[in-house]
């Protein structure tokens, strides 16, 4: 009797560990830096990117993106900037939801974007729509100050939460009517203006200096379409150039397709 | 071979049959499909609603299936089974819905990650169970009493086609979200009626009447609110800083939503010159169906305030001459009105400005509740609004006018193609033709577009008005033709008459002071293109030479994009979609491609494949695991039974979608179109299904032979006659003219509506347990027909899928199920047993 409850007893033992087994392997795992893991991530998120603009050389004008746009890209945690449970996708070349109607941008035109306002290190700029904080992140990699306008409440506090955790003290959010700019602070070297836009407010162009570029995406909550980028001459003329990021031959006598 | 339980059909229509309920809970599903169209359209977008509620159809089908493999037991108690199935929809009814809008989608979300595509099945099947128990309610009836399917198919199309017209009623006293309580309330009440019907009030339904009696006193409030897409418009506008919604409106043309805020104004002024330093005026933001933006302006008549709208390139035509007599179509808030009366004579004496827009809601808007705000814009002096279509209006119109202002097609950045599965008249050739028909010598007719890179909108509109003055018989149109552009909007502008010096002088000036580029004129040479707003090549002037000479043919032929000019018969504007460039966009996928992918045409393909996968799995699939060893009917008979019952449930889809497209356009608006035609196909197939025993009695075995003669010669008629006959009745008042078409379509409808019970009594005398197999295959046919439907009368238009559909019934009667079904070997053994 009592040998059959010992045997009873090595039984239900056994299974037990069975059980655990599965557990003490994944605890027993080496160990792999999380930190480390995003970093490559962002090395492959910066070779699609890299490969992208080689493909749309024609388009942007340029083959490769610049030395200080590329450190910045690959130095920003984007995976920082979006929602918890995206976080696994977060390098991967997409725009992704974060809440309130909102995307991320792809980091092709993130990319793009900050390359075509051709910044130096003690430019000021001005963005008009924070998002995510991500784009604003990247510019105060390369600028001395981002000055960043947010019209929705909830935006305004998590960008501004998640950058002053990162660190980034050279970038200012408000939240408040991005019309205006911020006539204080301006002029600047550089607008980005990443909200939704009928037109462009009057203001803005005002505050963009001689010689300064302005950059407005224009699509959907997942497409851009395509890039404006308003220039303003030196002796204060205002024009406009539209870039499509992507290669396209309009058929007007030429060959069927992309040569 | 083992036992099996016998299901011994009854010849004879019982005298229990419950007619009224079936009715009842059959116009209670229609009314909940059509309500289900609506709400979807407002949660996500009209026609992506549109093939989620497709697909949910496929529950039709699945009650076929579950009824052919495990419906002994719902058969032999069909009194207990049937006002249970009643119950359960009534009870699903409410929640399903309420399930199925807490499934995130977003088809932009699902191009980007083809993962997502396997929630949109999710929704199909939680939205397919109300649909299921009312099917199966529908198949234990036709089953059980095949001899009367005549009555059972008659109750269920007649039933369905009144709550068509029911709903039409009920969406204009109730929000859409109330109403689905009221259609919950409905089914139960005929959940109830079915069992005093059959004697059964102590039966479990009962149970299920007071629960879903009660369900909308028990879900909480918060539960039932619409939960509508974050990323629509109407939402996205509300979660910023100071914005307050001020006003809600129903009616089954729309959701309308009024959104203040007085903290940072919305400043809505598309297309506006970066030169320009004028300030926009206050505004109110109005949203239909949580999207289509229009703002309603504060005007304060003092003019230095009204200059931003001499500030875009939609004002060119007031720079060309100073029309007396305009004509603003879809005028929504009025912008278009308010740069009319600035900028024109519209304001002096005798002179007239026609304002339309068909939602009468909207109008109602500007006309009280927010006359004020808008400096009663609308009851100015001259100003005439008309609650109505420009085609309807035109057509019973006969002035010329000086100028007609288009409305601006589509949203900015193109909304990646999900309009694209929209019929839109207002942008066909012989949309134009009519346009130019309505102008005075000397006059316009201007139409603004959004850019888009590459060009789609714009070309496609001038490729329209091409067409259209080519049909006219002009040999050179360009030289009535004027194009500019911003960096966000192009505006074209037609003449009457061959453009001056002065015309171009005057287009010239303007663009000069805005800093506008122009695009063409007659003459224009390339080095004047795309100097202010610059593109990588001067690719709208190009493209807009090339169309207007010899070669528009093969430019259009050979452009990535579809920008061949819509027509009355293919209303597909927004169809730019072409398979030869999806190979190049999805190869630019890391760069920017996927920005020029049309998502509203692939969703749609998906669709089609998704149909075809789940019709397989579900519906399918299980009936080819069915035993049929005891079957008597031979292999090939079953053959022409699955051909016959998938072409008239093809045929039928293909019938009941190209009449409502074809009377869209006559009768104005979708909500009127499809509740009319819904409702005439489904009332008159109902007497058709009625009279079929008779017809049978009569024809014999030639029937169906003479039935499917009628539809064809019907059907050709109407291709024929129907375009003259609507042209005929278009100046009839809208009551009339829907009553118009309830009389042209009844005969057709009348004779679509004997195939299936006459097919179903074929199968009943000889071998009744396939009845169910029947209506599964029917369903699936109907379901997929549905999308098949709209992606050919995309392609090939809506006369040819009339013909498609008529060449589909003349083979029904080639594969009809006939002669005697029973293997040789079988017949002995089937003698001996159940019959």
């Amino acid at each position: 009797m009592r040998r059959a409850r010992r045997i009873a007893l090595i039984r239900y033992q056994v299974c037990m560990l069975m059980l655990l087994l599965p557990g003490l392997l994944w605890a027993s795992r080496p160990s792999v830096d999380e930190a480390e893991v995003f970093a490559s991530r962002r090395a492959a998120m910066l070779a699609t990117i890299d490969r992208g603009v080689r493909q749309t050389s024609r388009e942007l004008g340029r083959d490769h993106l610049r030395p200080d746009v590329r450190a910045a890209l690959a130095a920003v945690p984007r995976h920082e900037f979006v929602p918890k449970e995206l976080r696994r996708r977060a390098y991967f070349n997409e725009p992704l939801p974060i809440g309130l109607g909102q995307t991320i941008s792809q980091p092709y035109i993130v990319a793009i974007m900050t390359e075509l306002l051709e910044l130096s290190a003690g430019d000021r700029v001005l963005e008009v729509g924070t998002g995510s904080g991500y784009q604003a992140a990247i510019l105060g990699k390369l600028v001395e100050r981002v000055y960043s306008i947010e019209i929705v409440p909830g935006l305004a506090e998590r960008a501004g939460e998640v950058l002053a955790r990162l660190g980034f003290n050279n970038v200012v959010v408000r939240l408040g009517d991005g019309y205006y700019g911020w006539p204080e602070e301006g002029p600047f070297d550089g607008i980005i203006v990443t909200a939704a836009a009928s037109h462009v407010p009057p203001p803005l162009v005002r505050q963009l200096k001689p010689g300064a570029r302005m950059i407005i995406p224009v699509g959907s909550a997942f497409f851009v379409q395509q890039l404006v980028l308003i220039e303003k001459t030196m002796d204060g003329e205002v024009s406009s150039e539209m870039i499509m990021p992507v290669r396209f031959v309009p058929l007007t006598g030429g060959p069927s397709r992309p040569d | 071979m083992g036992r099996r339980p016998q299901h011994r059909p009854e010849v004879r229509a019982s005298p229990r049959l419950p007619l009224y309920s079936l009715a009842m809970a059959s116009a209670t599903a229609l009314a909940y499909e059509i309500l289900l169209t609506r709400l979807f359209a407002i949660i996500h977008w009209h026609h992506f609603a549109y093939m989620i509620i497709s697909l949910a159809l496929l529950g039709y089908g699945l009650s076929g299936t579950v009824l052919a493999l495990v419906g002994e037991p719902l058969l032999r108690r069909y009194d207990r089974s049937y006002p249970f199935c009643l119950g359960l929809f009534a009870l699903t009814l409410p929640a399903c819905f309420l399930l199925a809008q807490s499934v995130n989608l977003h088809p932009e979300a699902m191009l980007w990650q083809p993962a997502l595509y396997w929630r949109l099945p999710l929704v199909y099947l939680v939205l397919a169970v109300p649909f299921f128990f009312i099917a199966l309610a529908v198949a234990i009836l036709l089953t059980r009493f095949w001899g009367g399917a005549g009555k059972v198919y008659a109750a269920d199309l007649a039933g369905a086609g009144g709550g068509s017209v029911a709903l039409l009623g009920l969406l204009m006293w109730l929000l859409p979200q109330d109403a689905l309580w009221v259609l919950a309330v409905a089914a139960a009440v005929a959940t109830l009626v079915s069992l005093v019907e059959l004697r059964q009030l102590m039966q479990p339904a009962a149970g299920l009447v007071v629960l879903a009696l009660v369900s909308p006193v028990l879900v909480p409030a918060d539960a039932t609110r619409l939960d509508i897409s974050p990323f629509k418009s109407l939402e996205r506008t509300l979660q910023v800083s100071g914005a307050e919604l001020l006003d809600t409106r129903s009616s089954p043309l729309g959701l309308v939503n009024v959104v203040g805020n007085p903290l940072i104004p919305f400043r809505y002024a598309p297309g506006l010159s970066l030169t320009s330093q004028a300030e926009i005026p206050a505004q109110l933001a109005v949203f239909t169906d949580a999207e289509s933006l229009t703002v309603i302006n504060a005007w304060s008549r003092i003019p230095s305030e009204s200059a931003w709208l001499d500030d875009s390139t939609s004002a060119l035509p007031y720079h060309l001459l100073r029309p007396r007599n305009i004509l603003v179509a879809n005028a929504g808030g009025g912008t278009e009105v308010l740069r009319a009366l600035s900028l024109s004579a519209a304001g002096e004496p005798e002179a007239q400005l026609h304002v339309l827009e068909p939602n009468a809601q909207l109008l109602q808007l500007m006309l009280e509740d927010y006359a004020d705000f808008s400096g009663e814009l609308y009851r100015q002096p001259g100003v005439y609004t008309h609650p109505l279509e420009l085609r309807d209006f035109l057509a019973r119109d006969t002035r010329a006018f000086d100028l007609i202002v288009l409305p601006t097609p589509g949203g900015p950045g193109g909304i990646s193609g999900l309009y694209a599965l929209g019929e839109n008249y207002l942008f066909t050739v012989e949309a134009f033709a009519e346009y130019l028909r309505h102008i005075d010598r000397q006059g316009y007719v201007a139409v603004t577009s959004w850019i888009q890179l590459p060009p789609r909108d714009a070309l496609k509109i001038l490729a329209t008005a091409i067409a259209a003055l080519r049909n006219q018989g002009l040999n050179d149109p360009s030289q009535r033709l004027l194009l500019i552009r911003g960096w966000q909007t192009v505006t074209l502008v037609i003449k009457g008459s061959p453009v001056t010096q002065a015309d171009v002088s005057a287009l010239r000036a303007f663009c000069r002071a805005r800093g506008f580029d122009v695009v063409f004129y007659p003459g224009m040479k390339v080095a004047e293109a795309n100097l202010v707003n610059r593109l990588p090549g001067a690719v709208f002037h190009e493209a807009a030479t090339a169309l207007m000479h010899d070669r528009d043919r093969e430019f259009i032929d050979r452009y990535e994009f579809n920008i061949a000019p819509a027509t009355d018969d293919r209303p597909y504007f927004f169809q730019f979609f072409r398979w030869r460039t999806l190979p190049d966009i999805l190869r630019q996928r890391d760069s920017g491609g996927m920005g020029m992918l049309e998502a509203g045409y692939v969703i749609l393909v998906v669709a089609l494949v998704q149909a075809f996968l789940i019709t397989l799995l579900l519906v399918l699939l299980p009936l080819a695991f069915i035993d049929r060893g005891a079957w008597s009917s031979s292999r090939p008979w079953r053959a022409r039974l699955v051909s016959y019952f998938s072409l008239i449930g093809l045929a039928f889809m293909f019938l009941e979608i190209a009449f409502i497209q074809k009377f869209l356009l006559f009768l104005q608006h979708p909500v009127y179109s499809v509740t009319t035609v819904l409702a005439t196909i489904l009332v008159f197939s109902g007497l058709g299904s009625g009279c079929t025993p008779w017809l049978v009695r009569k024809s014999g075995s030639r029937a169906l032979v003479l039935v499917v003669t009628g539809i064809a010669v019907i059907g050709l008629t109407y291709i024929a006659l129907l375009p003259q006959l609507h042209s005929l009745l278009a100046t009839l008042p809208l009551m009339l003219r829907m009553l118009a078409a309830v009389v042209l379509l009844a005969p057709l409808a009348f004779l679509m509506g004997v195939p299936l019970p006459l097919g179903i009594m074929r199968l009943g005398s000889t071998e009744a347990r396939t009845v169910p197999w029947a209506w599964a295959i029917n369903g699936c046919a109907s379901v997929t027909g549905v999308i098949l439907a709209t992606l050919i009368a995309m392609h090939l238009g809506f006369s040819m899928l009339v013909l498609l559909a008529l060449g589909l019934y003349l083979l029904c009667a080639n594969v009809a199920p006939r002669g005697t079904p029973h293997k040789p070997a079988a017949i002995v053994g089937n003698q001996a047993g159940s019959r």
